[in-house]
Protein backbone atom coordinates (compact mmCIF):
# COMPACT_ATOMS: atom_id res chain seq x y z
CA UNK A 1 0.00 0.00 0.00
CA UNK A 2 0.96 3.49 -0.78
CA UNK A 3 1.67 5.20 2.92
CA UNK A 4 2.92 8.46 1.96
CA UNK A 5 0.53 11.49 2.74
CA UNK A 6 0.91 13.58 -0.57
CA UNK A 7 -2.96 13.64 -0.45
CA UNK A 8 -2.83 14.80 3.41
CA UNK A 9 -3.90 18.37 2.07
CA UNK A 10 -7.22 17.22 -0.22
CA UNK A 11 -9.56 16.98 2.40
CA UNK A 12 -12.91 18.11 1.46
CA UNK A 13 -14.72 17.68 4.66
CA UNK A 14 -17.04 15.88 2.91
CA UNK A 15 -17.15 12.63 4.76
CA UNK A 16 -15.90 8.71 3.30
CA UNK A 17 -16.69 10.28 -0.38
CA UNK A 18 -13.64 12.11 -0.66
CA UNK A 19 -11.42 10.51 1.85
CA UNK A 20 -8.03 10.08 -0.40
CA UNK A 21 -7.31 6.54 0.86
CA UNK A 22 -10.63 5.14 -0.05
CA UNK A 23 -10.72 1.38 -0.90
CA UNK A 24 -12.50 1.23 -4.28
CA UNK A 25 -16.32 2.04 -5.44
CA UNK A 26 -17.73 -1.07 -3.52
CA UNK A 27 -16.48 0.35 -0.21
CA UNK A 28 -18.08 3.95 -0.78
CA UNK A 29 -21.61 3.75 0.24
CA UNK A 30 -20.70 1.88 3.41
CA UNK A 31 -17.92 5.10 4.20
CA UNK A 32 -20.80 6.93 3.38
CA UNK A 33 -23.22 5.32 5.62
CA UNK A 34 -20.64 5.47 8.07
CA UNK A 35 -20.24 9.16 8.38
CA UNK A 36 -23.61 9.55 7.96
CA UNK A 37 -23.97 7.55 10.89
CA UNK A 38 -21.33 9.12 13.26
CA UNK A 39 -22.66 12.71 12.28
CA UNK A 40 -26.39 12.14 12.85
CA UNK A 41 -25.76 11.45 16.79
CA UNK A 42 -26.93 14.44 18.51
CA UNK A 43 -24.83 15.56 21.13
CA UNK A 44 -26.15 17.36 24.53
CA UNK A 45 -24.83 20.42 25.90
CA UNK A 46 -21.97 20.63 27.94
CA UNK A 47 -20.54 22.93 30.73
CA UNK A 48 -17.22 23.13 29.73
CA UNK A 49 -16.01 25.67 32.45
CA UNK A 50 -17.03 23.16 35.09
CA UNK A 51 -15.31 20.20 33.61
CA UNK A 52 -12.58 22.36 33.00
CA UNK A 53 -12.50 23.19 36.79
CA UNK A 54 -13.02 19.50 37.60
CA UNK A 55 -10.25 18.32 35.41
CA UNK A 56 -7.93 21.33 37.71
CA UNK A 57 -8.90 20.32 40.42
CA UNK A 58 -8.11 16.21 39.83
CA UNK A 59 -4.95 17.36 38.43
CA UNK A 60 -3.92 19.14 41.37
CA UNK A 61 -5.11 16.10 43.49
CA UNK A 62 -3.23 13.76 41.71
CA UNK A 63 -0.29 15.56 42.40
CA UNK A 64 -0.92 16.11 46.30
CA UNK A 65 -1.78 12.37 46.43
CA UNK A 66 1.99 11.25 44.99
CA UNK A 67 3.86 13.99 47.29
CA UNK A 68 1.57 12.43 50.43
CA UNK A 69 2.43 8.31 49.09
CA UNK A 70 5.66 8.52 49.37
CA UNK A 71 5.27 8.44 53.43
CA UNK A 72 2.41 5.81 52.89
CA UNK A 73 3.40 2.40 55.17
CA UNK A 74 1.86 -1.12 53.90
CA UNK A 75 -0.87 -0.50 56.18
CA UNK A 76 -2.71 2.03 55.00
CA UNK A 77 -4.53 2.46 51.73
CA UNK A 78 -7.71 3.09 49.95
CA UNK A 79 -9.27 0.62 47.76
CA UNK A 80 -8.32 1.46 44.21
CA UNK A 81 -11.51 1.15 43.10
CA UNK A 82 -13.08 3.68 45.56
CA UNK A 83 -10.41 6.23 43.93
CA UNK A 84 -11.16 6.19 39.86
CA UNK A 85 -14.76 5.08 39.81
CA UNK A 86 -17.25 7.50 39.01
CA UNK A 87 -20.09 8.22 41.59
CA UNK A 88 -23.38 6.99 40.45
CA UNK A 89 -25.62 8.41 38.34
CA UNK A 90 -28.00 10.11 40.41
CA UNK A 91 -31.01 11.46 38.74
CA UNK A 92 -32.41 14.18 40.37
CA UNK A 93 -34.63 17.42 39.11
CA UNK A 94 -34.13 20.51 40.46
CA UNK A 95 -37.16 21.05 42.86
CA UNK A 96 -39.38 24.15 42.91
CA UNK A 97 -39.05 27.00 45.26
CA UNK A 98 -41.45 26.91 48.43
CA UNK A 99 -41.30 22.99 48.72
CA UNK A 100 -40.07 23.45 52.13
CA UNK A 101 -41.74 26.41 53.59
CA UNK A 102 -42.80 26.25 57.14
CA UNK A 103 -40.52 23.39 58.14
CA UNK A 104 -39.19 25.94 60.98
CA UNK A 105 -40.69 24.52 64.72
CA UNK A 106 -40.66 26.48 67.48
CA UNK A 107 -37.10 25.31 68.85
CA UNK A 108 -35.15 26.73 65.96
CA UNK A 109 -32.39 24.08 66.10
CA UNK A 110 -34.69 21.09 65.10
CA UNK A 111 -36.51 20.37 62.11
CA UNK A 112 -39.63 19.95 62.00
CA UNK A 113 -40.48 16.07 62.62
CA UNK A 114 -40.82 14.31 59.58
CA UNK A 115 -44.01 11.81 59.25
CA UNK A 116 -43.24 9.32 56.78
CA UNK A 117 -40.20 6.53 56.72
CA UNK A 118 -36.51 7.18 56.27
CA UNK A 119 -35.14 6.82 53.20
CA UNK A 120 -33.28 3.39 54.27
CA UNK A 121 -34.23 1.61 57.56
CA UNK A 122 -34.57 4.19 60.66
CA UNK A 123 -33.60 3.31 63.58
CA UNK A 124 -35.47 4.13 67.18
CA UNK A 125 -33.13 3.22 69.22
CA UNK A 126 -30.15 5.31 68.74
CA UNK A 127 -29.68 9.13 70.35
CA UNK A 128 -30.23 11.32 66.82
CA UNK A 129 -27.42 13.55 65.89
CA UNK A 130 -29.90 16.73 67.78
CA UNK A 131 -29.49 14.52 71.29
CA UNK A 132 -25.87 13.29 70.83
CA UNK A 133 -23.92 14.56 68.09
CA UNK A 134 -20.93 12.44 68.91
CA UNK A 135 -22.03 9.47 67.43
CA UNK A 136 -21.83 10.79 63.96
CA UNK A 137 -19.58 9.05 61.97
CA UNK A 138 -18.81 6.51 64.97
CA UNK A 139 -20.88 3.78 63.73
CA UNK A 140 -20.41 2.44 59.97
CA UNK A 141 -23.54 1.25 59.94
CA UNK A 142 -25.43 4.42 60.89
CA UNK A 143 -26.46 7.84 59.50
CA UNK A 144 -27.37 10.58 62.11
CA UNK A 145 -29.89 12.42 59.30
CA UNK A 146 -32.35 12.01 56.32
CA UNK A 147 -33.40 14.43 53.16
CA UNK A 148 -36.50 15.05 52.05
CA UNK A 149 -36.36 13.50 48.51
CA UNK A 150 -40.04 14.18 47.84
CA UNK A 151 -39.44 17.44 49.10
CA UNK A 152 -36.23 18.29 46.58
CA UNK A 153 -38.28 15.78 44.04
CA UNK A 154 -35.07 13.71 44.09
CA UNK A 155 -34.19 11.10 41.76
CA UNK A 156 -31.72 9.62 43.16
CA UNK A 157 -29.24 9.29 46.20
CA UNK A 158 -25.93 8.08 47.79
CA UNK A 159 -25.46 7.56 51.50
CA UNK A 160 -22.00 7.14 53.02
CA UNK A 161 -20.91 6.13 56.48
CA UNK A 162 -17.54 6.52 56.80
CA UNK A 163 -14.76 6.85 59.54
CA UNK A 164 -15.53 10.35 61.32
CA UNK A 165 -18.42 11.26 58.60
CA UNK A 166 -21.38 10.77 57.06
CA UNK A 167 -22.29 11.76 53.60
CA UNK A 168 -25.39 11.71 51.15
CA UNK A 169 -24.93 12.70 47.28
CA UNK A 170 -27.99 14.18 45.68
CA UNK A 171 -28.49 14.08 41.63
CA UNK A 172 -30.61 16.11 39.96
CA UNK A 173 -32.67 15.51 36.39
CA UNK A 174 -32.76 12.67 34.17
CA UNK A 175 -31.83 11.65 30.71
CA UNK A 176 -29.94 14.69 29.33
CA UNK A 177 -30.75 16.84 32.06
CA UNK A 178 -28.94 14.47 34.34
CA UNK A 179 -26.76 16.05 37.11
CA UNK A 180 -24.96 13.50 39.34
CA UNK A 181 -23.74 15.11 42.31
CA UNK A 182 -25.82 18.00 41.75
CA UNK A 183 -25.57 18.71 45.49
CA UNK A 184 -23.30 16.81 48.89
CA UNK A 185 -23.42 17.17 52.11
CA UNK A 186 -21.04 15.93 54.52
CA UNK A 187 -21.05 16.38 58.58
CA UNK A 188 -18.72 15.48 61.34
CA UNK A 189 -17.45 16.45 64.20
CA UNK A 190 -14.41 18.18 62.88
CA UNK A 191 -13.33 20.33 60.14
CA UNK A 192 -10.50 16.87 59.24
CA UNK A 193 -13.70 14.66 59.41
CA UNK A 194 -15.33 17.16 56.71
CA UNK A 195 -12.35 16.77 54.72
CA UNK A 196 -12.19 13.68 55.34
CA UNK A 197 -15.50 12.96 53.83
CA UNK A 198 -15.36 14.68 51.04
CA UNK A 199 -11.60 13.80 50.08
CA UNK A 200 -12.82 9.97 50.62
CA UNK A 201 -16.18 10.61 47.83
CA UNK A 202 -15.51 8.51 44.56
CA UNK A 203 -14.16 11.20 42.88
CA UNK A 204 -12.44 13.08 45.83
CA UNK A 205 -13.32 15.90 46.49
CA UNK A 206 -11.60 18.60 49.24
CA UNK A 207 -12.02 20.94 51.55
CA UNK A 208 -11.93 24.87 50.67
CA UNK A 209 -9.90 26.41 53.20
CA UNK A 210 -11.75 29.43 54.58
CA UNK A 211 -11.21 32.30 52.98
CA UNK A 212 -9.65 31.09 49.65
CA UNK A 213 -11.63 30.65 46.37
CA UNK A 214 -14.65 32.59 47.07
CA UNK A 215 -16.06 35.30 45.37
CA UNK A 216 -17.07 38.35 47.27
CA UNK A 217 -17.36 37.62 51.40
CA UNK A 218 -18.92 35.12 53.01
CA UNK A 219 -22.47 35.76 53.15
CA UNK A 220 -24.50 35.34 56.71
CA UNK A 221 -27.60 32.55 56.59
CA UNK A 222 -29.16 30.65 58.56
CA UNK A 223 -29.97 27.19 58.14
CA UNK A 224 -32.87 25.51 60.37
CA UNK A 225 -32.35 28.71 62.85
CA UNK A 226 -28.75 28.18 63.12
CA UNK A 227 -26.22 30.72 61.71
CA UNK A 228 -24.34 29.57 58.52
CA UNK A 229 -22.39 30.83 56.24
CA UNK A 230 -22.98 30.55 52.24
CA UNK A 231 -20.00 31.44 49.58
CA UNK A 232 -19.63 31.29 45.76
CA UNK A 233 -16.54 29.74 44.71
CA UNK A 234 -14.69 30.84 42.23
CA UNK A 235 -12.34 29.41 39.32
CA UNK A 236 -9.20 27.65 41.12
CA UNK A 237 -6.32 29.94 40.54
CA UNK A 238 -2.94 27.72 39.02
CA UNK A 239 -1.43 27.53 42.17
CA UNK A 240 -0.30 23.61 42.51
CA UNK A 241 1.09 24.64 46.26
CA UNK A 242 -2.76 25.44 47.25
CA UNK A 243 -4.31 22.69 49.81
CA UNK A 244 -7.09 21.41 48.22
CA UNK A 245 -9.33 22.29 45.44
CA UNK A 246 -13.25 21.32 45.29
CA UNK A 247 -13.51 18.65 42.15
CA UNK A 248 -16.75 20.45 41.78
CA UNK A 249 -19.17 23.00 43.41
CA UNK A 250 -20.00 26.41 43.17
CA UNK A 251 -21.82 27.02 46.23
CA UNK A 252 -20.72 26.31 49.16
CA UNK A 253 -22.40 26.29 52.88
CA UNK A 254 -21.08 25.61 56.29
CA UNK A 255 -22.99 25.05 59.55
CA UNK A 256 -23.53 23.58 62.99
CA UNK A 257 -27.07 22.11 63.08
CA UNK A 258 -26.08 21.34 66.75
CA UNK A 259 -23.54 22.11 68.87
CA UNK A 260 -20.19 20.01 68.17
CA UNK A 261 -22.05 18.71 65.01
CA UNK A 262 -20.07 20.51 61.29
CA UNK A 263 -22.35 20.02 58.38
CA UNK A 264 -20.54 21.53 54.68
CA UNK A 265 -22.64 21.26 51.75
CA UNK A 266 -21.92 21.76 48.43
CA UNK A 267 -24.07 22.60 45.22
CA UNK A 268 -22.23 21.64 41.72
CA UNK A 269 -23.69 24.46 39.86
CA UNK A 270 -23.93 28.59 40.25
CA UNK A 271 -27.57 28.16 42.07
CA UNK A 272 -27.70 29.87 45.56
CA UNK A 273 -31.36 29.22 46.01
CA UNK A 274 -30.53 25.17 45.88
CA UNK A 275 -27.82 25.17 48.29
CA UNK A 276 -30.37 26.98 50.50
CA UNK A 277 -33.57 24.37 49.51
CA UNK A 278 -31.53 21.54 50.19
CA UNK A 279 -30.11 22.35 53.55
CA UNK A 280 -33.70 23.18 54.88
CA UNK A 281 -34.64 19.63 53.24
CA UNK A 282 -32.29 18.28 55.88
CA UNK A 283 -33.88 15.83 58.71
CA UNK A 284 -31.49 15.60 61.86
CA UNK A 285 -34.19 14.24 63.95
CA UNK A 286 -33.71 10.50 63.00
CA UNK A 287 -31.07 7.68 62.61
CA UNK A 288 -31.29 5.47 59.57
CA UNK A 289 -28.49 2.57 59.26
CA UNK A 290 -26.30 2.64 56.00
CA UNK A 291 -26.95 -1.41 54.79
CA UNK A 292 -26.42 -3.25 51.60
CA UNK A 293 -27.64 -6.41 50.37
CA UNK A 294 -25.19 -8.54 51.32
CA UNK A 295 -23.00 -10.67 53.18
CA UNK A 296 -19.87 -11.54 53.25
CA UNK A 297 -18.36 -15.12 54.74
CA UNK A 298 -15.45 -15.65 53.98
CA UNK A 299 -13.32 -13.18 55.46
CA UNK A 300 -11.20 -13.55 58.04
CA UNK A 301 -12.49 -13.19 61.30
CA UNK A 302 -10.91 -9.91 62.07
CA UNK A 303 -12.48 -8.45 59.40
CA UNK A 304 -14.68 -5.10 59.89
CA UNK A 305 -16.51 -2.89 57.86
CA UNK A 306 -14.93 0.75 57.62
CA UNK A 307 -17.27 2.28 54.95
CA UNK A 308 -20.73 1.90 54.17
CA UNK A 309 -21.99 3.45 50.76
CA UNK A 310 -25.40 2.89 49.16
CA UNK A 311 -26.62 4.34 46.38
CA UNK A 312 -30.63 4.04 45.55
CA UNK A 313 -33.16 5.46 42.48
CA UNK A 314 -35.88 7.06 42.88
CA UNK A 315 -39.29 7.23 40.89
CA UNK A 316 -40.08 10.77 41.23
CA UNK A 317 -43.53 10.23 40.33
CA UNK A 318 -44.21 7.36 42.67
CA UNK A 319 -41.45 7.94 45.50
CA UNK A 320 -40.26 3.98 45.20
CA UNK A 321 -37.05 3.53 45.72
CA UNK A 322 -34.81 1.09 43.68
CA UNK A 323 -31.45 -0.23 44.92
CA UNK A 324 -28.61 0.81 42.82
CA UNK A 325 -25.71 -0.27 43.39
CA UNK A 326 -23.53 -0.78 46.84
CA UNK A 327 -19.79 -0.38 47.94
CA UNK A 328 -18.47 -2.15 51.24
CA UNK A 329 -14.95 -1.44 52.49
CA UNK A 330 -13.39 -4.31 54.86
CA UNK A 331 -10.48 -4.63 56.57
CA UNK A 332 -9.72 -7.98 57.19
CA UNK A 333 -7.03 -7.03 59.75
CA UNK A 334 -3.45 -8.21 60.39
CA UNK A 335 -2.52 -5.59 58.74
CA UNK A 336 -3.96 -6.25 55.12
CA UNK A 337 -5.28 -3.61 53.17
CA UNK A 338 -8.56 -2.34 52.82
CA UNK A 339 -10.79 -4.99 50.59
CA UNK A 340 -13.56 -2.86 48.41
CA UNK A 341 -16.94 -4.81 47.33
CA UNK A 342 -18.67 -3.21 44.68
CA UNK A 343 -21.98 -4.93 43.93
CA UNK A 344 -25.21 -3.90 41.35
CA UNK A 345 -27.80 -5.86 40.12
CA UNK A 346 -26.89 -7.20 37.19
CA UNK A 347 -27.97 -5.16 33.66
CA UNK A 348 -27.06 -5.36 30.70
CA UNK A 349 -23.78 -3.86 29.72
CA UNK A 350 -22.52 -2.57 26.56
CA UNK A 351 -20.57 -4.31 24.05
CA UNK A 352 -17.29 -2.19 24.39
CA UNK A 353 -17.32 -3.07 28.36
CA UNK A 354 -18.30 -6.95 28.10
CA UNK A 355 -14.83 -6.88 25.49
CA UNK A 356 -13.08 -6.29 28.57
CA UNK A 357 -14.33 -9.52 30.41
CA UNK A 358 -12.30 -12.46 29.93
CA UNK A 359 -12.75 -15.34 31.98
CA UNK A 360 -9.82 -16.49 33.52
CA UNK A 361 -11.28 -17.44 36.95
CA UNK A 362 -14.20 -19.38 39.09
CA UNK A 363 -15.51 -17.89 42.16
CA UNK A 364 -17.92 -19.93 43.69
CA UNK A 365 -19.51 -21.72 40.34
CA UNK A 366 -19.36 -17.64 38.58
CA UNK A 367 -17.17 -16.96 36.07
CA UNK A 368 -14.79 -14.31 36.80
CA UNK A 369 -11.77 -12.02 35.34
CA UNK A 370 -9.14 -11.12 36.85
CA UNK A 371 -8.10 -7.35 35.72
CA UNK A 372 -4.54 -5.96 36.62
CA UNK A 373 -5.45 -2.14 35.60
CA UNK A 374 -8.22 0.15 34.53
CA UNK A 375 -9.50 -1.05 37.27
CA UNK A 376 -7.22 -3.91 39.07
CA UNK A 377 -9.34 -6.56 40.81
CA UNK A 378 -11.96 -9.43 40.91
CA UNK A 379 -14.68 -8.42 37.84
CA UNK A 380 -17.73 -11.02 38.19
CA UNK A 381 -20.44 -10.20 35.49
CA UNK A 382 -22.87 -12.50 37.51
CA UNK A 383 -23.28 -13.86 40.57
CA UNK A 384 -26.06 -15.17 41.26
CA UNK A 385 -28.24 -11.64 40.30
CA UNK A 386 -25.64 -9.10 41.26
CA UNK A 387 -22.54 -7.59 39.43
CA UNK A 388 -19.48 -8.05 41.63
CA UNK A 389 -16.12 -5.96 41.86
CA UNK A 390 -13.62 -6.92 44.08
CA UNK A 391 -10.45 -5.14 44.74
CA UNK A 392 -7.89 -3.67 46.80
CA UNK A 393 -4.23 -2.07 47.03
CA UNK A 394 -1.95 -4.98 46.65
CA UNK A 395 -4.78 -7.71 46.25
CA UNK A 396 -3.83 -11.16 45.35
CA UNK A 397 -5.94 -12.80 42.85
CA UNK A 398 -5.92 -15.01 45.21
CA UNK A 399 -6.77 -13.34 48.19
CA UNK A 400 -9.80 -11.50 45.81
CA UNK A 401 -11.43 -15.01 44.90
CA UNK A 402 -11.23 -16.12 48.61
CA UNK A 403 -12.82 -13.14 50.11
CA UNK A 404 -15.64 -12.95 47.48
CA UNK A 405 -16.30 -16.69 47.30
CA UNK A 406 -18.36 -16.26 50.29
CA UNK A 407 -20.27 -13.49 48.89
CA UNK A 408 -24.29 -14.12 49.53
CA UNK A 409 -26.71 -12.13 48.07
CA UNK A 410 -28.95 -10.83 51.08
CA UNK A 411 -32.04 -9.56 51.53
CA UNK A 412 -34.84 -8.49 48.70
CA UNK A 413 -33.35 -5.63 46.69
CA UNK A 414 -36.07 -3.71 46.29
CA UNK A 415 -36.31 -3.66 50.44
CA UNK A 416 -34.05 -1.97 52.51
CA UNK A 417 -35.59 -3.45 55.36
CA UNK A 418 -34.62 -6.99 54.57
CA UNK A 419 -31.05 -5.95 54.46
CA UNK A 420 -28.80 -7.44 57.56
CA UNK A 421 -27.26 -5.51 59.26
CA UNK A 422 -24.17 -7.27 59.69
CA UNK A 423 -22.50 -8.32 56.12
CA UNK A 424 -19.82 -10.26 57.77
CA UNK A 425 -21.65 -12.52 59.51
CA UNK B 1 1.53 27.15 13.27
CA UNK B 2 1.60 30.57 15.72
CA UNK B 3 3.61 30.56 17.80
CA UNK B 4 1.35 31.96 20.09
CA UNK B 5 1.03 29.92 23.71
CA UNK B 6 -1.97 28.64 23.90
CA UNK B 7 -3.42 28.65 27.64
CA UNK B 8 -4.95 25.70 29.18
CA UNK B 9 -8.18 27.17 29.45
CA UNK B 10 -8.26 28.42 25.68
CA UNK B 11 -7.73 25.35 24.74
CA UNK B 12 -10.41 23.43 26.76
CA UNK B 13 -12.61 26.81 25.70
CA UNK B 14 -12.26 26.38 22.00
CA UNK B 15 -11.65 22.36 21.60
CA UNK B 16 -13.35 20.77 24.62
CA UNK B 17 -16.78 20.28 23.36
CA UNK B 18 -15.40 18.87 19.88
CA UNK B 19 -13.23 16.37 22.44
CA UNK B 20 -16.18 15.63 23.59
CA UNK B 21 -18.18 14.57 20.74
CA UNK B 22 -15.41 12.60 19.46
CA UNK B 23 -15.27 10.83 22.77
CA UNK B 24 -19.01 9.89 22.74
CA UNK B 25 -18.35 8.56 19.39
CA UNK B 26 -15.32 6.33 20.53
CA UNK B 27 -17.62 5.26 24.53
CA UNK B 28 -21.06 5.55 22.51
CA UNK B 29 -22.10 7.68 25.46
CA UNK B 30 -22.05 11.29 26.52
CA UNK B 31 -21.28 10.78 30.58
CA UNK B 32 -18.74 8.71 29.59
CA UNK B 33 -17.53 11.26 27.45
CA UNK B 34 -17.30 13.58 30.12
CA UNK B 35 -15.45 11.47 32.58
CA UNK B 36 -12.51 10.33 29.84
CA UNK B 37 -12.12 14.28 28.62
CA UNK B 38 -11.91 15.28 32.32
CA UNK B 39 -9.79 13.08 32.92
CA UNK B 40 -7.37 13.35 30.05
CA UNK B 41 -7.44 17.01 30.36
CA UNK B 42 -6.55 16.61 33.99
CA UNK B 43 -3.20 14.75 32.34
CA UNK B 44 -2.75 17.26 30.17
CA UNK B 45 -3.35 20.18 32.77
CA UNK B 46 -0.06 18.74 34.77
CA UNK B 47 2.25 19.48 31.50
CA UNK B 48 0.48 21.55 29.59
CA UNK B 49 3.06 23.74 29.49
CA UNK B 50 5.48 21.21 27.36
CA UNK B 51 2.15 19.55 25.51
CA UNK B 52 1.09 23.16 24.08
CA UNK B 53 4.89 23.66 23.25
CA UNK B 54 6.08 20.22 21.58
CA UNK B 55 3.08 18.68 20.96
CA UNK B 56 0.09 19.08 18.73
CA UNK B 57 -2.63 19.57 22.11
CA UNK B 58 -5.21 18.18 19.41
CA UNK B 59 -3.17 14.77 18.52
CA UNK B 60 -1.99 14.63 22.29
CA UNK B 61 -5.65 14.76 23.63
CA UNK B 62 -7.16 12.45 21.08
CA UNK B 63 -4.25 9.87 21.73
CA UNK B 64 -5.06 10.12 25.49
CA UNK B 65 -9.24 9.80 25.23
CA UNK B 66 -8.15 6.44 22.60
CA UNK B 67 -6.05 4.52 24.63
CA UNK B 68 -8.66 5.51 27.45
CA UNK B 69 -11.77 4.32 25.89
CA UNK B 70 -9.70 1.28 24.97
CA UNK B 71 -9.45 0.46 28.89
CA UNK B 72 -12.13 2.45 30.71
CA UNK B 73 -14.17 0.91 33.02
CA UNK B 74 -16.89 2.42 35.58
CA UNK B 75 -19.00 0.27 37.59
CA UNK B 76 -21.72 2.64 37.76
CA UNK B 77 -21.66 5.14 34.99
CA UNK B 78 -21.00 2.60 32.30
CA UNK B 79 -24.51 1.05 31.87
CA UNK B 80 -26.21 4.27 31.80
CA UNK B 81 -28.38 5.06 29.28
CA UNK B 82 -30.59 8.51 28.76
CA UNK B 83 -33.65 8.12 28.16
CA UNK B 84 -34.85 10.26 25.27
CA UNK B 85 -30.75 11.51 25.73
CA UNK B 86 -28.19 12.81 22.97
CA UNK B 87 -28.26 9.12 21.17
CA UNK B 88 -31.91 9.36 19.64
CA UNK B 89 -31.73 9.45 15.71
CA UNK B 90 -33.32 12.71 14.75
CA UNK B 91 -36.58 11.95 12.61
CA UNK B 92 -36.99 13.40 9.04
CA UNK B 93 -39.67 13.23 6.93
CA UNK B 94 -38.45 10.08 4.62
CA UNK B 95 -38.75 6.43 5.31
CA UNK B 96 -37.84 7.03 9.15
CA UNK B 97 -38.72 3.11 10.12
CA UNK B 98 -36.55 1.88 7.74
CA UNK B 99 -33.72 4.39 7.85
CA UNK B 100 -33.71 4.81 11.45
CA UNK B 101 -33.65 1.09 12.08
CA UNK B 102 -30.26 0.99 9.88
CA UNK B 103 -28.47 3.78 11.52
CA UNK B 104 -29.08 2.12 14.63
CA UNK B 105 -27.99 -0.92 13.45
CA UNK B 106 -24.73 0.54 12.11
CA UNK B 107 -23.80 2.64 15.49
CA UNK B 108 -24.44 -0.65 17.05
CA UNK B 109 -22.11 -2.38 14.99
CA UNK B 110 -19.39 0.26 15.47
CA UNK B 111 -19.80 0.13 18.88
CA UNK B 112 -19.24 -3.59 18.80
CA UNK B 113 -15.47 -3.30 16.75
CA UNK B 114 -12.49 -3.15 18.30
CA UNK B 115 -10.99 -0.25 20.18
CA UNK B 116 -8.85 0.60 17.76
CA UNK B 117 -11.04 -0.12 14.54
CA UNK B 118 -13.65 2.01 16.03
CA UNK B 119 -10.78 4.79 16.50
CA UNK B 120 -9.72 4.80 13.45
CA UNK B 121 -13.39 4.89 12.30
CA UNK B 122 -14.12 8.08 13.88
CA UNK B 123 -10.97 9.64 13.32
CA UNK B 124 -11.63 8.92 9.44
CA UNK B 125 -15.34 9.35 8.95
CA UNK B 126 -16.45 12.08 11.72
CA UNK B 127 -12.91 13.83 12.56
CA UNK B 128 -11.98 13.29 8.97
CA UNK B 129 -8.26 13.36 9.60
CA UNK B 130 -5.74 12.03 6.97
CA UNK B 131 -4.75 8.75 7.76
CA UNK B 132 -0.74 10.04 8.48
CA UNK B 133 -2.41 12.44 11.25
CA UNK B 134 -4.69 9.19 12.68
CA UNK B 135 -1.20 7.20 12.88
CA UNK B 136 0.03 10.09 14.95
CA UNK B 137 -2.72 9.79 17.24
CA UNK B 138 -2.49 6.19 17.25
CA UNK B 139 1.57 5.64 17.55
CA UNK B 140 1.04 3.32 14.71
CA UNK B 141 2.15 2.93 10.92
CA UNK B 142 -0.60 4.56 8.23
CA UNK B 143 -0.47 1.54 7.12
CA UNK B 144 -2.05 0.01 9.85
CA UNK B 145 -4.40 2.55 10.18
CA UNK B 146 -5.63 1.30 6.65
CA UNK B 147 -6.00 -1.75 7.52
CA UNK B 148 -7.48 -1.18 10.76
CA UNK B 149 -10.01 0.79 8.44
CA UNK B 150 -10.40 -2.15 6.07
CA UNK B 151 -11.48 -4.83 8.55
CA UNK B 152 -13.77 -2.94 10.06
CA UNK B 153 -15.33 -1.20 7.03
CA UNK B 154 -15.67 -5.32 5.78
CA UNK B 155 -17.45 -6.52 8.34
CA UNK B 156 -19.95 -3.63 9.01
CA UNK B 157 -20.09 -4.53 4.79
CA UNK B 158 -21.48 -8.02 5.64
CA UNK B 159 -23.88 -6.81 7.84
CA UNK B 160 -25.45 -4.36 5.23
CA UNK B 161 -24.56 -6.14 1.99
CA UNK B 162 -28.10 -3.74 0.10
CA UNK B 163 -25.08 -0.81 0.20
CA UNK B 164 -23.73 -2.72 -2.65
Amino acid sequence: MNDTDSDAGNHTGNGAGSHPDSHPDSHTGIELKIAEVLRARPDAPVHMDALRARAVAKSRRTRLTRRAATGVGVGLAFAVTAAVVAAPRLVLPHQSGSAVAGRQSGNPALSVRHQGPTTLPGVNTEPTALEDPSGVGADRGLLHFDVDLAALHATAVEWTSGFGYERVDLGAGSGNTAEYHAVTLVVGRSATAINRGFAEAADGQGSVPAGQLAQGSPEAVTVGGQPATLQRLGAPPRDHRQFFVPGRGYWVLRWQPVAGLQAELRVNRDDRKRALDTAAALLFDRVQRCLSPVRLTSLPATAAVSRCDTALTRNAASGGLTWSSSYVWVEPGQAANTVTFYLSPVTQRAAHDLAQFHADVTVAGHQGSWRTADPAGLWILKFGPYEVFTAGKGLTRSQAVQFTQGLIPAGDPARPDTWPVDNLH
Amino acid sequence: MTDEPVTFEAYVATRGPALIRFASRLTGSQHRAEDLVQDALAKAYQRWDSIQRKDQPDVYLRRMLVNAARSWWRPRTNREVPVGGPFTDKADARDVGKESAERDEMWRLIGTLPPRQRAVLVLRYYEDLDDSTIAAILDCSPVTVRTHAMRAIDMLRRHFETER
